[in-house]
């Protein structure tokens, strides 16, 4: 292989220099990997999945099966990377991911000597199967997976950056090859909002690969001249769209930085594109497929279309003594173009006729062309040698007769185009089989607002698809009636109808003992698709996960109609009959990092913070996740664990007074003449009678009678209400309402808005509360004038406040509704008055002790009856769960229900979700119930819970054991009533 | 009267991030938030009620959805069939209302005003909103709401900036998300815009 001396579309001003496995590589910007490979001879490149078999450059695309290579060193490191579709930088370093002790001299190459014992399904048949049962195939598993020749990837944190950016636009157009460009042009024109997009670094598809300075070279300067120009049309390259979604929606990602060797400061490595666009225009060209024979997988055979694409784009000469084997004309191009650089090319076309002036422009080149043959099989052992050539019969589609050996140091083929059409399948097209044209084409109404052109729509020459590209780029604007524009002028030198007219979609040459790859990806031959159809799996989608055949990283680009085509001949049937695998995105592999975007360590998810957060976090408070909240968990004072923390900050609450920050509880204004009906409806307890300045504990139900949120209401007005739910619940108790008020209850004249964000909520709790806000608010705080449950309005320093009376820990006990701006500096008046702050563990303990329901116990299974809130329920009114809460399996007093537990040794904390079974009885099954919260009560100096046993109430004083299978504990307790500390409540009434 | 604590207090200060020499063209900051209350009532009664109150605002009537309507310095915004949020300057009073017909509610507390100015301000959005932000489809005047980092915003296109209506208790997390994801412009952190 030869780096000519002229040609090319690279810069030579600009030399490079690249490694691969250590060794240099001289190359031009302008290069790829790939054809950097190919200029300095590399022949193997990668090592096959299964057998080990040496690999080289077979493509000069992203369909590329074999030549995977791991890019970059150290966290920026790649694997599995398409060296055809890596772009050469300065200093660029790879290695050859697989062989050992090197990609040339693969020890795992003596695997293909048992390569007839090793066929589909060879692992499931002696590993798995056999072993049904034991731990047989956890122990092969290992070793078989160390044997596959795969990647590595990095376990190093990735330094780069990504992001993901919105756009909108009237026509998406991708590809901008001749068909794309001309559909960008007709609709840029037309002054719709176009994106254009291509996955190659530059504009052009299949003219790029033109002789450099032909008229294809003028057409596309004068039309991406034009289209730069329009200011309506947004040019995306280095951009491949990877998936179609519903609704016009598009995924690209575009490779701002891949190029270079790290991204420049402050931008991004990877763009993800989400376009959501009117219509689209797929212009997404079409693959070569390669042909099948004997040993079709040594370095050195190719398709066809790479080997003009290195000479005319990157100046490289695959070889010298060139074959080509072909059913259609498309390669004829390439042959007088590799022979007028001083190749010796020879034509196998496995057509016996072939038309007059296409012999003699060959003849006219050089090129020696042998009709009616075809490649029998290559020969060589690391690297391509010679063919065997044999007379094709394209009646039976065999060869026949002896064959002759060919000597050769590259071998193209090529068995007709398929046409790109992932992102149209992803859409829910199914491609029908074209059996003139030997192609599976799109049905062009099947997707209604995506439009295919050009060769992705079988058309077979350059005018035509340019004519074809802008015929659909303006009926992309005709169905948006944007008008309608004259076509461009076509080029009209140089260019010629390369009729693609493949007489076989699957040459059924070779030898029997040599391999046949279908595909080389994942080392599935042609015997391995006999095999899956002998043993039954006809169906296409059967086969492929069987043999594993157009799966991998390439997903098949360049197999799966030849898996196709053996199944349809196998079952003797067509290939519209055998149909096409589903595709799925993304259309070439993407990273996950792009994917993710920014929205990565502490934009991972929306933290949402308290208008008191800035205190406690200057305070020293440890935080704890609830929800999409931070909560301020707990504040250490010198040395002090979690445990030691909160059992200080509750014992001070006991004795004196604390404050916690419970402005996460959610809090919904609700408002309107039918309020209170409303609220009456919704809760199991009546809110029609709560007066106004008055405050109502109440249970919502969900319809299946199972509780499902609690809070306190107050009753602002007779028309306006603030009900508080849990933090948990804030959002979907909203949505109950809005869902109800808008389906159930239309009627009903309320307004329901969140005010979760509007109010600061401080809980000031202690003996001594009452005093401590007595000495910063001026109104009557006496038990006189504010009873339990009931609010004032009033100021704290000069902000409004407003004072609920009410208490979650037992002790007297109180919450400020405060406007968020200001709830900080009440915060902090209260901290100067004496109050000392606790976080949400000690709120925890406190709430335990008293036997407060919550979180754990509110779990969604539960009834009133079950925490014991039954006496809440109106019998006098309608509600929401009020019918299907007395079902007897409900009522059943079988059914866990609240109690308390009291650890006997007083030292043994218990687990949350430990199991309880009665004493003396084994321990098996799901036992009587389970702890739903458990604390270390300061007050009681010992290990409490709250727990759902089965007839709960009718078994206090029982002993019973809680048994944590998980950690192996098993702990005797007590069974008490749930609350702990002052169940008549004086403290909290007083 | 105490003065408000911005829920960016401790994370909003002057500075200058990225664009190496060049002058940054994008601008984060915040706008006080003065007075936000939200105008509701009843399908079969808020067009003649509401309208009675938008007028005696100075406004035109309830307006349309998606449009910012502006009488002096307030604004109204029409976010859904029966409510409107009403932004009016904080030493403004409250108007007049019958609560069975046309309940208010005091919001000022509940959002923060985020501002996003300058030549790339609609690139940064783009990264971040799901919203066509096209001058065309969503010129000055106009607002939306929409999806950002998780928390539900409001989003109004002025002449020369856009500001964002960030629910409180997200705005920290939401800020920070829009100066990671200016990283790529470079950009300057301004104080209160007016």
């Amino acid at each position: 292989m030869t780096r000519l001396s002229t040609g090319g579309r690279i810069d030579r001003a600009r030399p490079i220099t690249l490694h691969f496995d250590g060794i240099k590589l001289a190359a031009y910007q302008g290069d790829t990997l790939a054809s950097a490979l190919l200029a300095h001879g590399v022949r193997i490149v990668n090592r096959s999945f299964k057998y080990h078999r040496p690999r080289g450059v077979f493509s000069a695309g992203v369909e590329e099966p074999n030549a995977l290579v791991h890019l970059r060193e150290g966290a920026r490191g790649e694997p599995n990377t398409r060296a055809t579709s890596i772009e050469a930088f300065d200093g660029l370093v790879s290695h050859s991911q697989s062989g050992w002790p090197s990609v040339r001299r693969d020890i795992g190459g003596l695997l293909g000597l048992f390569m007839r014992f090793m066929p589909a399904g060879f692992y499931y048949k002696t590993f798995i199967g056999p072993g049904r049962g034991t731990k047989a195939w956890m122990f092969f598993e290992h070793f078989i997976r160390k044997a596959a020749s795969t990647a590595q990837p990095p376990m190093l944190d990735d330094p780069d950056s990504y992001e993901k950016v919105n756009a909108f636009c009237d026509t998406l157009v991708i590809g901008a090859g001749p068909a794309g460009l001309a559909a960008a042009l007709a609709a840029g024109r037309s002054g719709a909002r176009v994106i254009l997009v291509d996955q190659d670094n530059a504009l052009g598809g299949s003219l790029l690969d033109q002789p450099a300075g032909g008229a294809g070279d003028a057409w596309l300067q004068s039309v991406s001249d034009e289209l730069h120009q329009l200011p309506n049309l947004r040019i995306l390259t280095r951009t491949t769209a990877f998936g179609a979604y519903d609704g016009e929606v598009y995924g690209l990602i575009e490779r701002v930085s891949d190029h270079l060797a790290t991204p420049p400061e402050g931008q991004p490595r990877q763009r993800y594109w989400l376009v959501r666009a009117r219509n689209a225009v797929l212009a997404t060209g079409a693959i070569e497929r390669p042909l099948v024979f004997g040993n079709n997988d040594l370095p050195g055979v190719m398709l066809a279309s790479a080997l003009r694409s290195y000479l005319n784009r990157y100046g490289v000469l695959c070889g010298q003594r060139v074959v080509l084997c072909t059913g259609n004309d498309s390669v004829y191009a390439t042959a007088c173009e590799l022979a007028s650089v001083g190749a010796r090319v020879t034509v196998l076309d496995l057509r016996p006729t072939l038309p007059e002036a296409l012999l003699a422009q060959a003849k006219a080149a050089g090129v020696a062309v042998r009709p009616g043959t075809a490649v029998v099989t290559a020969h060589g052992r690391r690297q391509i040698r010679g063919v065997s050539v044999a007379t094709f019969d394209a009646v039976t589609g065999r060869t026949r007769g002896a064959a002759s050996v060919l000597s050769c140091d590259v071998l193209g083929t090529s068995a007709g185009f398929t046409p790109t059409l992932h992102l149209w399948s992803q859409r829910g097209g199914r491609p029908v089989y074209d059996p003139q044209r030997l192609a599976f084409l799109p049905n062009t109404t099947a997707v209604p607002l995506m439009f295919c052109a050009g060769a992705a729509l079988g058309e077979d020459g350059l005018h035509a698809a340019i004519a074809n590209g802008f015929a659909q780029g303006a009926a992309a604007c005709i169905a948006q009636n944007i008008g309608t524009l004259a076509p461009p002028a076509l080029p009209s030198d140089g260019w010629r109808r390369e009729a693609l007219m493949p007489s076989a979609i699957l040459a059924q040459t070779g030898d029997a003992a040599m391999p046949a790859f279908v595909d080389l990806q994942h080392d599935v031959k042609r015997s391995d698709i006999d095999l899956a159809h002998r043993e039954g799996y006809v169906s296409v989608e059967h086969a492929k996960r069987y043999t594993t055949g157009g799966m991998a990283t390439d997903q098949g680009k360049t197999s799966n109609v030849h898996i196709l085509s053996r199944l349809a001949e196998l079952r003797g049937t067509t290939l519209g009959d055998v149909g096409t695998t589903t595709f799925r995105p993304p259309y070439t592999p993407i990273a996950f990092g792009a994917i993710v975007g920014r929205e990565l360590g502490p934009h991972f998810r929306p933290t949402r913070r308290s208008p008191m957060q800035d205190w406690h976090q200057a305070h020293g408070a440890r935080f704890i996740d609830a929800g999409a909240w931070s909560r301020a968990w707990y504040y250490p004072q010198s040395g002090e664990d979690i445990r030691a923390a909160y059992l200080r900050e509750a014992a001070h609450v006991r004795a004196d007074v604390g404050i916690v920050d419970v402005s996460t509880l959610g809090k919904i204004a609700v408002q309107g003449p039918d309020a209170a009906e409303f609220l009456d409806r919704l809760y199991c307890n009546a809110f029609a009678s709560l007066k106004v300045g008055r405050l109502r504990y109440g249970v919502m139900l969900r319809d299946d009678g199972f509780v499902f949120d609690d809070g306190t209401t107050a009753r602002l007005g007779e028309t306006e209400f603030l009900t508080s739910t849990t933090t948990a619940n804030a959002g979907p108790v909203l949505a109950r309402m809005e869902h109800l008020l808008q389906t159930a209850w239309r009627s009903m004249r309320v307004q329901v808005t969140s005010v979760s964000d509007q109010w600061g909520v401080i809980a000031v709790a202690g003996p001594k509360s009452r005093a401590l806000l007595q000495t910063v608010c001026t109104v009557d705080l006496s038990a006189q004038a504010l009873p339990n449950m009931a609010f004032v309005e009033t100021q704290i320093g000069d902000v409004p406040v407003r004072v609920h009376r009410m208490s979650y820990s037992g002790e007297l006990a109180y919450e400020l509704y405060i406007p968020a701006g200001f709830a900080q500096e009440v915060w902090q008046i209260l901290i100067d008055a004496g109050a000392k702050p606790y976080g949400t563990e000690a709120m925890g303990a406190l709430r335990i002790e008293k036997g407060h329901v919550a979180g754990g116990e509110l779990d969604g299974r539960t009834t009133l009856k079950d925490l014991a809130l039954e006496r809440l329920a109106s019998r006098r009114k309608p509600f929401v769960g009020a019918v299907l809460r007395l079902r007897p399996k409900l009522e059943d007093l079988a059914r866990p229900s609240l109690v308390g537990l009291e650890v006997l040794d007083r030292q043994t904390p218990l687990k949350s979700g430990a199991l309880l079974f009665s004493g003396g009885k084994p321990i098996s099954g799901h036992g009587d119930g389970y702890v739903t919260s458990t604390t270390w009560s300061p007050t009681l100096g010992g290990p409490i819970g709250l727990a759902l046993l089965a007839y709960g109430q009718g078994r206090i004083g029982e002993t019973i054991r809680c048994v944590d299978l998980l950690s192996g504990t098993n702990v005797a307790c007590r069974v008490v009533a749930p609350c702990f500390v002052d169940p008549e409540g004086v403290r909290q009434n007083g | 009267m105490a003065e408000s604590r911005s829920a960016l207090a401790e994370h909003l200060h002057p500075s200058r991030h990225g664009a190496g020499l060049h002058v940054p063209d994008l601008m984060l900051g915040e706008a006080p938030m003065g007075k936000l209350l939200q105008l509701s009532g009843w399908p079969d009664s808020f067009e003649r009620a509401g309208a009675t109150v938008m007028h005696s605002l100075g406004f035109a009537g309830i307006g349309a959805f998606g449009v910012v309507q502006q009488a002096g310095e307030a604004l109204a915004f029409r976010c859904a069939p029966e409510r409107i949020l009403l932004h009016v300057p904080s030493e403004s009073a409250a108007p007049v209302v019958n609560p069975t017909m046309t309940p208010l509610l005091d919001l000022s507390h509940s959002r923060t005003r985020i501002t996003v100015a300058g030549g790339q301000a609609g690139d940064l959005l783009a990264r971040v909103v799901p919203i066509d932000l096209d001058v065309a489809v969503f010129p000055p005047g106009y607002f939306v709401q929409t999806g950002l980092h998780g928390a539900g915003v409001l989003l109004h296109r002025r002449m020369d900036r856009f500001d964002v209506y960030v629910p409180r208790s997200y705005a920290v997390s939401v800020w920070h998300t829009l100066c990671e994801n200016a990283q790529g412009f470079g950009y300057r952190v301004g104080g209160p815009a007016a």
